[in-house]
C-alpha cells in the first residue's frame, strides 16, 4: 500500500490533519479526525508521514537552536573570536567505549532522558577538528589538564577564558595582561601578555613568544617547558622564560633546571644563573639589560587589590538593591545574627524574616577573601525560611557557583509543601533549568512516576556543562501569569521564553515556608526524588513579588558581578 | 542504589545495549513521536522506554530486528502514558494510538526514506521560507507573536504553514515513490 499523495485527501481532511498538528484542533473536529482514521488505512498512513514532516522540521530547529544556546555566556569578554572557536561545550558521551558502562551507570542513577539527549547531540554535533585551538579541540573535562586560575587586565587575540576554565592542549595568545595556569601536575604559570604560549599535557608546554615564570613543587619536578630550539626540564624550582623573536633568556630563581638547546649536551643552571639563547647558540647572559619576567607575588596582591575594589562596588550595589520594594526575600549570606541566622536584607531588623541554615556551611564566595557563600555539600543541608504572601507573579535570581549537578533535581529555591500556586526552582541533572508552579494538586501529574499533581515544568535549555563547574553563574527566572510567560536567564541573557497555557495558569501564587539549596527530607521513601542538595555554593539569592522584564534582569547581572 | 543501578556497570551486555540503543534512538523517538500529541510527550515516553529496554535486555535475541522489539515495548508505554495524560485533548483515542503503532512499526523504511527525502527537499526551498518552518517549529514560540512580526494575522501565518507542509508532502512523493512499500 502507498501512502495516499496529498491531494488525494478532501480538504476538509486536510484541514483535520494540519489543525491536529498545529494543536488548534476542536474536540468536534478531533474526534471526526478519529472516526476518520478508524476507518481508513491509508488515512492513517497519510498523518504517519504528515507527523514525520513535523518531527522532521522539530530537528532541524533543535539542531538550530543547540547550535546557538551555549556560546553567549561562556565568554564576556568583548574580543570574543568572531571565528566561533569558543568552547561549545556540550555534554558528551564518553568516547572510549570502555567507559560506557561507567557512564552508564551513573546515567541510570537517573536522567536517562539527558543521556539520551547527550547522545543525540554527539550524533548531531560538527566532527571536532584537528585544529589548535583547544577551544574546540577539548570539549570535554576528561580532556582538560590545566586550570586557569587566575587573570587580571587580560586581552586575548583567539579564544578567551576565564577564571575556572579547564584547559587542554592548545595554543593561548595573550595580547596582554596577566594570567596564572595551574597545571594537574602542581606546576604553576604565570604568563604575561603579549604571550604565545601551547599547552601540551600536564607535564608540558611550549613558549613561542612571551615571558613566562614557572614555579614547580617536588611533585611536579620533570615538567618541560619548550621554547625554539631549547628544552628545559625543571629539577624543582622556580624560573622564568622570555622569548622574542626567536631570542630567549633564562633565569633561575631558585632550585636548579636542566638545559638543552638544539639537542646539545644538558646544562645545569642553578638558582642565579642566566642563559641566553637564539637560532644558533646559547650562552651565558649578561645582565646588561635586565628582562622582566612576570612576578608571581606581585600578581597575587594585584589580584587582591583588584578584588577588594569589585567588592566595595559591589556593596554599594547591594544598599541600594535592598531598598527595592518589590523584594520579598534577598539574601547575601555574609553575617549571621546572634541566632545564628542569616538576615534577610530587605528589612534586617525584622528577625522573622530571617533565614536559617541547617548542615549549610559558609565558604569563600565570589570574593573569596571578603565574601562569603553558603554550600549545601551534605544531602540534608539547606537554608529555611518564610516568605509571607501577596505576589503579582515571581522572580527568582541568584549567583550560584554548581560544583556538579549529581541529583536528578538540584534545588535552587522550593516551597515547601509544592500546594497550589508554590513554586519549585531548580536545576535538572543535566543543566537545565526548571520553574514550575503547582496548579493543581488534587488533580494528577502529566508527569509519569510524579505524585505531586498537576503541574508543568518550563524548562530551559541545557545551560550548564561540568566543564563550567566552580564558575559563578548568575541565573535568573521569572514567572508572569499576567503576560502568561515563563523566561529562564544565564548571565543576564534570556535562555528560553515559554507561554503559560490557559490551562496551567495557576490559583493565587504563594511562597510561606520555603528552602534554598534543598528540599523536603533525604530519607523519605521515594530516594529518587528525594535528595535535591545542589553540590555547590550560593553567593546571594533574590525574590521579587513580580516577574521583572529582560533588561531588569540584565541591569541586576551587570550591577552584581565581580568587575 | 537500586537493582537497576547497580547491575553491570562493567557487564560486557550493557556496552552492547548503548550500541544498540544509540543506533536506534532517533528512528524510536520518531516513532513514539507519531502515536503522541508532542516531543515533550514523545521524549518522556522514550525515556520510560529506555529503562524497560535496559532492564528487559538479557531477554533481547540479537539476531532480531531491535526495532521491532523496540517498537513494542515502545507502544505499551505509550499507551501507558496516554492514560495519564488522556485528558489533553490532543491525545489519540486508545483503539487509534494502537493502529497507529503497530502499522508505524512496519514502515520504518519507509520512515527512514522520507527522513533522506526531506533532507532534500528541505534544500530546494529558499532560505525564507527555512527560517519561517524553523521558527515554527521552535518549541515555545508562540505563533501570534511570529505572526505579529511578519506583519500577519494567525490564519494567514497557519495558512503559509498550511503550504510550505503540502510542498513537503509533494517533494517526498516525487522522491520516493518506488520506495513505497509494495505490500
Amino acid at each position: 500500500m502507498k501512502t495516499p499523495p496529498w491531494d488525494s485527501l478532501s480538504p476538509t481532511t486536510q484541514d483535520r490533519v494540519q489543525c491536529y498538528l498545529d494543536g488548534t484542533i476542536t474536540e468536534d473536529e478531533f474526534s471526526r479526525l478519529q472516526d476518520e482514521m478508524a476507518e481508513s488505512s491509508r488515512l492513517r498512513r497519510f498523518v504517519r508521514r504528515s507527523i514525520t514532516i513535523d518531527q522532521f522540521l522539530s530537528e532541524e530547529s533543535e539542531k538550530t537552536a543547540s547550535q546557538n544556546v551555549f556560546e553567549p555566556w561562556l565568554t564576556n569578554s568583548p574580543n570574543k573570536p568572531s571565528d566561533g572557536s569558543t568552547p561549545i561545550l556540550l555534554s558528551r558521551f564518553p568516547k572510549s567505549p570502555k567507559l560506557w558502562p561507567v557512564a552508564l551507570a551513573a546515567v541510570l542513577a537517573f536522567g536517562f532522558g539527558l543521556f539520551l539527549m547527550s547522545l543525540r547531540q554527539d550524533a548531531t554535533a560538527p566532527k571536532v577538528a584537528s585544529a589548535p585551538e583547544f577551544a574546540s579541540s577539548s570539549p570535554g573535562l576528561a580532556d582538560g589538564f590545566a586550570v586557569m586560575q587566575k587573570l587580571l587586565g587580560t586581552k586575548w587575540s583567539g579564544s578567551t577564558y576565564q577564571e575556572g576554565d579547564a584547559l587542554g592542549a592548545g595554543t593561548i595568545t595573550l595580547t596582554s595582561g596577566l594570567a596564572q595556569i595551574q597545571f594537574y601536575s602542581g606546576a604553576t604559570m604565570t604568563i604575561e601578555g603579549p604571550a604565545q604560549i601551547e599547552l601540551k599535557s600536564a607535564w608540558e608546554a611550549y613558549c613561542y613568544e612571551g615571558a613566562v615564570r614557572m614555579r614547580v613543587p617536588p611533585a611536579a619536578r620533570g615538567f618541560r617547558l619548550n621554547a625554539p630550539d631549547t628544552q628545559i626540564i625543571d629539577l624543582g624550582t622556580e624560573f622564568g622564560m622570555n622569548v622574542s623573536d626567536g631570542q630567549g633568556h633564562v633565569e633561575v630563581f631558585d632550585g636548579e633546571i636542566a638545559l638543552s638547546h638544539r639537542g646539545g649536551d644538558k646544562k645545569i643552571l642553578e638558582r642565579g644563573d642566566t642563559l641566553q639563547f637564539n637560532g644558533s647558540n646559547s650562552s651565558p647572559g649578561q645582565r646588561q639589560a635586565p628582562i622582566h619576567y612576570p612576578d608571581a607575588d606581585k600578581f597575587v596582591k594585584r589580584v587582591a587589590e583588584q578584588e577588594n575594589s569589585g567588592f566595595q562596588k559591589w556593596q554599594q550595589e547591594r544598599d541600594r538593591i535592598a531598598g527595592d520594594k518589590r523584594i520579598a526575600a534577598y539574601f547575601t549570606f555574609e553575617k549571621k545574627d546572634q541566632f545564628g541566622l542569616f538576615p534577610n536584607l530587605r528589612d534586617s531588623s525584622d528577625y522573622n524574616l530571617n533565614a536559617a541554615p541547617i548542615l549549610a556551611e559558609t565558604v569563600p564566595g565570589r570574593w573569596p577573601h571578603l565574601k562569603k557563600a553558603v554550600e549545601f555539600r551534605r544531602p540534608d543541608a539547606r537554608v529555611r525560611l518564610h516568605v509571607d504572601n501577596d505576589f503579582e507573579g515571581f522572580t527568582f535570581m541568584s549567583w550560584v557557583r554548581i560544583d556538579s549537578l549529581d541529583r536528578d533535581y538540584n534545588a535552587l529555591f522550593m516551597a515547601d509543601g509544592y500546594e497550589n500556586g508554590e513554586p519549585h526552582w531548580q536545576i535538572r541533572r543535566g543543566g537545565r533549568m526548571m520553574l514550575s508552579v503547582m496548579v493543581d494538586d488534587s488533580r494528577p501529574s502529566i508527569y509519569p512516576n510524579d505524585v505531586s499533581g498537576y503541574h508543568y515544568v518550563y524548562f530551559s535549555p541545557q545551560m550548564w556543562h561540568q566543564k563550567l563547574s566552580g564558575q559563578w553563574l548568575h541565573l535568573a527566572s521569572t514567572y508572569d501569569p499576567v503576560r502568561a510567560q515563563v523566561a529562564h536567564y544565564v548571565n543576564g541573557k534570556r535562555i528560553s521564553l515559554e507561554t503559560i497555557k490557559p490551562e496551567w495558569q495557576p490559583p493565587q501564587l504563594k511562597i510561606g515556608n520555603c528552602e534554598i539549596g534543598n528540599w523536603g527530607q533525604a530519607n523519605r521513601e521515594d530516594s529518587k526524588y528525594a535528595i535535591r542538595s545542589i553540590n555547590g555554593s550560593i553567593g546571594e539569592i533574590t525574590i521579587f513579588r513580580q516577574a521583572l522584564p529582560p533588561q531588569e534582569i540584565k541591569s541586576f547581572y551587570k550591577r552584581t558581578r565581580a568587575k | 542504589m537500586s537493582q537497576d543501578e547497580s547491575k553491570g556497570a562493567h557487564d560486557p551486555p550493557y556496552e552492547d545495549f548503548v550500541r544498540v540503543f544509540s543506533t536506534h534512538e532517533a528512528d524510536l523517538r520518531r516513532f513514539i513521536r507519531s502515536l503522541l500529541p508532542s516531543l515533550t510527550d514523545a521524549d518522556d515516553v522514550l525515556q520510560q522506554t529506555a529503562l524497560v529496554i535496559w532492564r528487559k535486555f538479557d531477554q533481547y535475541d540479537p539476531d532480531t530486528h531491535f526495532m521491532k522489539w523496540a517498537c513494542v515495548i515502545a507502544r505499551f508505554e505509550a499507551l501507558a502514558y496516554r492514560r495519564k495524560i488522556a485528558r489533553d485533548r490532543l491525545v489519540f483515542r486508545e483503539d487509534i494510538l494502537e493502529l497507529m503503532a503497530i502499522e508505524g512499526a512496519e514502515e520504518l523504511t519507509e520512515r527512514s526514506a522520507e527522513y533522506r527525502a526531506l533532507e532534500i527537499c528541505l534544500k530546494t526551498m529558499n532560505s525564507q521560507q527555512r527560517k519561517f518552518l524553523t521558527l515554527a517549529y521552535t518549541s515555545g514560540v508562540k505563533v501570534k507573536e511570529l505572526a505579529a512580526e511578519a506583519g500577519v494575522s494567525a490564519a494567514s501565518y497557519y495558512m503559509r504553514l498550511k503550504r510550505l507542509r503540502a510542498r513537503l508532502h509533494k517533494c517526498i512523493e516525487s522522491k520516493i515513490p518506488t520506495l513505497e512499500n509494495p505490500s
